[in-house]
């Protein structure tokens, strides 16, 4: 079944069509809280309150629309609204969520894990754009419709990202060879 | 301090590395960076920080939630839907009309208070209903329009 014939379903009452909508950008849809949210719990409960918005507003999804980029505009403001009930909260839970896959060393000689931790620390924003850009390979016009911005727009706050990006990860490595030598 | 010329030149050469249209061109990019360190070791610095996250993929989280929306759409439509309420309007018309005949009436001097209570009455109304009369419904549609 394709995407617009069980939004049609999904339309037409059909709660069960909704469950191959659900089946098939699930997966996509936690990768991409975690990566906002950098935490598996938080990220699901965000997917699950996504879906249940998304299922209320289908009847009113145009079709002629990829579904997934609708589905990622409620995900990403339920994302950053938990992210600023949780700073208001003030103490987040201390779980640590790998966003990477990890493997050996890459061939700049940075562990996946240097790369991953550094990524945590950037604020939510440029984690969002940075792996959107780099990890799903998607387009300045894509990441436009996606964060709702100019393409110009992005096309600046990817340079500016990357920059911070790069000095999170001289400040984990350095932590580490630190933490290294001070060991040894 | 970067100028703002520089930074637009290293935005333009990190967006044509991304295969994408920058604001300047091409040429001009490369015409500045043959004679500016500063921007060929930046835009060096970025290309390093590209090549740690290119190639790299997310990690694929497992788990089902459907189970959990299900639930949660059988509960929605179990729900009786609550219709809303048009008593407080009712009582504010009755007010705004009222307030009307008495400021109308030869033998009422309007005074400022008077004249603002209306105002006031509305504030007031919309703060104890908790809505904004100014936002706009995005679920109406005009008639023809398909978006």
């Amino acid at each position: 079944m394709d995407d617009s014939t069980a939004i049609q379903k999904c339309k037409a009452g059909e709660t069960e069509a909704f469950s191959h909508l659900v089946r098939k950008y699930q997966v996509e849809a936690i990768g991409h809280a975690v990566a906002i949210l950098g935490s598996l719990e938080d990220a699901l409960d965000a997917v699950q309150d996504t879906f249940l918005d998304a299922y209320q507003a289908v009847g009113r999804f145009d079709v002629s629309r990829r579904f997934y980029p609708w589905l990622y505009t409620i995900l990403r403001n339920r994302c950053f609204e938990m992210l600023a009930s949780r700073r208001k909260q003030a103490a987040a839970g201390a779980e640590v969520v790998e966003i990477l896959v990890h493997t050996a060393k890459d061939s700049c000689g940075v562990a996946a894990s240097v790369v991953d931790a550094a990524l945590r620390e950037l604020a939510a924003e440029d984690r969002e754009l940075l792996t959107l850009k780099h990890l799903d390979g998607l387009s300045y016009d894509e990441l436009a419709e996606r964060l709702g911005i100019p393409a110009g727009t992005v096309m600046s706050r990817l340079y500016y990202a990357r920059k911070r990006f790069r000095e999170k990860v001289l400040t984990v490595q350095e932590t580490i060879d630190f933490r290294e030598n001070d060991d040894g | 301090m970067v100028s703002e010329y520089c930074e637009k030149i290293r935005i333009s050469a990190m967006a044509i590395r991304d295969g994408e249209t920058p604001p300047l061109s091409e040429q001009e990019v490369s015409k500045h960076l043959e004679s500016c360190a500063d921007c060929r070791l930046e835009i060096d610095q970025q290309k390093q920080a590209m090549a740690l996250l290119d190639g790299r993929s997310r990690r694929v989280f497992a788990q089902d939630v459907w189970p959990e929306i299900a639930a949660a759409v059988e509960a929605t439509k179990a729900r009786p839907r609550q219709p809303a309420s048009v008593l407080p309007f009712v009582i504010l018309c009755l007010f705004l009309l009222t307030h009307k005949i008495i400021e109308v009436l030869p033998s009422v001097t309007a005074g400022v208070m008077i004249k603002l209570a209306p105002v006031a009455v509305l504030v007031l109304f919309f703060t104890l209903i908790k809505q904004n009369p100014f936002e706009i419904n995005q679920n109406l549609k005009l008639q023809g329009d398909t978006k």
